[in-house]
């Protein structure tokens, strides 16, 4: 299955991201790059049996018990721009 | 009017906030209303690097949640990434649930007898909340809701009207509340919904195209929305047009919906295994030991309340609404024998001062279970009247004062013994005997004129009803003479 310039624009406009023309080309050739290198795994031979990663009992998981969040001053430290105690972003509304 | 030509097909999402101490991913709070951004960390904010450690309470109230249900548990379940580009999430991506939820199957049985399946219910996190403010000043972020575990249901899509649809999340609301899984405060955005719906001609085999509505979040709206929705898609059928598939917006001050954007109706999630979550391993016997905290549901309490108890199914369901009343009217159930009675109290006095104190979620801070069943014992025993029954419930609450002693320090207490009652019974009608002469044609109006006159000469102290029925008694001798 091979990536498509149409694929590559497919992915720029579902992350908000634009490339020129030439990015575009430079992408499609890398994507193509790395799913050739990941097919590779493909050739393994496996089990029918659907894989998993490794499971993890329910009785092993984290227990409900409350840790101090950081400070909000600290928090909004990688704000673009902050107000009123909020990451403040450009307008986006549905 | 729904032309009758068509059937609607609707379809419920429904999401709750479970009810922990932290959230699903991270040790940070579980909790509404704090300063923005204060609940937050590396893994709830998304920073690079930071990893997921999944909460053991989410797991076994999502197990919980569908146990209560009637879902399966799998034995094994996986977390995926649902990744869309919005500012509510800040990694892009929603840590969610495809192929392996938690909970399959299950159903709700609505009170006409049909049975609601359940597709699923599915472990996943929320969101941030966004506030929208003008174009220079952008949106607003916080991110204290991120995080929090949320458990989305999805029901298959056998609802065929509203209101089946309400009595569902109704059910639904009561059963999580009563296992104690989620809060359900629906004011807050604990509980929200989404709807989908089509129409199909009544006589055709395939469903109609559905669009999709987001973030109900009152009952009241769910209706609004789903009825305004069925009635324009049958309106556009009749015109000959065709349904588009999309998200709609609900605007309930306008009571009307509208399509969003097409743009944003294309979903393509992108999901894949979160290789930062290791599958999770659920064991017949840790489903066993949760089944087996499972309380009695509101279903089950309504049955019994109307079967054994011989409350109207009206009165069971009000009683079962919220936990704590019902676990208030067990208790004094305990103490007083008398279902009928009990209910009634709770259902005028108590839910009428609840109704100010938004807060309270223990009637026994209103009037302790002791009080209420002294002033019912006080009052099925005639000791004190209807009326005093009321001022004296008005004067214990919220105080710790006791029901029988504030009955006698107001003097409400009838010392009157039957046969003083009588004596005063035959002293009224001695010095008021004209009134007599009213019984064959008015008996109620004489022995309501008689009633009168014992309760001011005993300034409240007879009971009216023992009155009553003296007088009743001792009138007949009057008229033979």
């Amino acid at each position: 299955m091979d990536i498509t310039i149409k694929d590559v624009e497919h992915l720029a406009e579902l992350s908000q991201l634009e490339f020129t023309s030439e990015e575009t080309q430079n992408l499609v050739k890398d994507l193509n790059n790395i799913l050739d290198m990941v097919n590779q795994l493909q050739q393994a031979k496996t089990s029918d049996e659907p894989v998993f990663n490794k499971s993890h009992k329910i009785s092993q998981l984290r227990e409900d018990e409350p840790r101090p969040s950081l400070e909000q001053e600290e928090i909004l430290k990688n704000a673009p721009k902050q107000r009123r105690g909020c990451f403040n972003v450009p307008l986006v509304v549905e | 009017m729904l032309s009758s030509k068509y059937d609607v097909v609707i379809g419920l999402e429904i999401h709750a906030e479970l009810n922990t101490k932290t959230k699903v991913f991270c040790s940070c709070k579980n909790t509404f209303g704090e300063e923005p951004n204060t609940n937050c960390c590396p893994v709830c904010v998304g920073l690079p690097g930071a990893l997921p450690v999944l909460n053991k309470k989410a797991v076994e109230n999502t197990i919980k949640a569908g146990l209560s249900v009637g879902c399966s548990i799998n034995n094994l379940a996986v977390f995926e990434r649902k990744n869309y580009f919005y500012p509510d999430l800040s990694k892009a991506y929603q840590i969610s649930q495809l192929v392996r939820p938690i909970c399959i199957g299950g159903n709700i049985k609505l009170d006409n007898g049909k049975t609601i399946r359940i597709n699923r219910i599915h472990l996943e996190e929320d969101a941030g909340k966004l506030i929208h403010k003008t174009k220079t000043i952008g949106t607003l972020v916080d991110y204290n809701r991120g995080g929090i575990p949320l458990i989305e249901l999805v029901t298959e899509p056998d609802f065929s009207n509203a209101d089946e649809a309400v009595e569902f999340l109704d059910k639904l609301r009561r059963t999580y509340i009563y296992s104690g899984v989620a809060n359900c405060k629906m004011e807050e955005g604990g509980m929200r919904c989404d709807v989908n719906i089509s129409v199909k001609p009544h006589d055709s085999k395939e469903l109609g195209i559905r669009t999709e509505m987001k973030n109900l979040n009152s009952f009241k709206m769910v209706k609004r929305a789903i009825e305004y929705e069925s009635k324009r898609q049958i309106e556009e059928l009749e015109k000959g047009n065709k349904i588009i598939q999309q998200t709609r917006k609900w605007d309930d001050n306008k009571g009307k919906s509208f399509a969003l954007r097409s743009k944003e109706n294309s979903h393509d999630y992108r999901y894949f295994p979160d290789p930062d979550l290791l599958t999770v391993e659920i064991t017949q016997e840790d489903v066993e030991k949760i089944r087996s905290t499972l309380p009695e549901l509101a279903q089950d309490r309504i049955k019994k309340y109307v079967e054994i108890y011989n409350l109207p199914l009206y009165d069971a369901k009000i009683l079962t609404n919220e936990k704590f009343v019902s676990d208030y009217f067990e208790e004094c159930l305990n103490l007083y024998n008398n279902p009928k009675q009990i209910s009634n109290w709770i259902m005028t006095e108590l839910l009428k001062v609840l109704k100010d104190k938004p807060n309270c979620e223990n009637l026994n801070e209103i009037i302790t279970k002791e009080n209420l069943v002294s002033i019912l014992e006080l009052l099925d025993s005639k000791q004190i009247t209807r009326p005093n029954s009321k001022i004296l419930f008005e004067n214990i609450c919220f105080t710790s004062k006791n029901a029988k002693d504030v009955a006698k320090e107001l003097g409400m207490l009838s010392s009157l013994s039957d046969e003083e009652i009588k004596d005063f019974v035959k002293q009224v009608i001695n010095t008021n005997p004209d009134a007599i002469l009213d019984f064959e044609k008015n008996p109620n109006k004489v022995i309501m004129f008689y009633t009168g006159k014992v309760m001011a000469l005993t300034k409240g102290k007879a009971n009216p009803i023992t009155t009553q029925s003296f007088i009743k008694e001792i009138l007949p001798n009057y008229l033979k003479k």
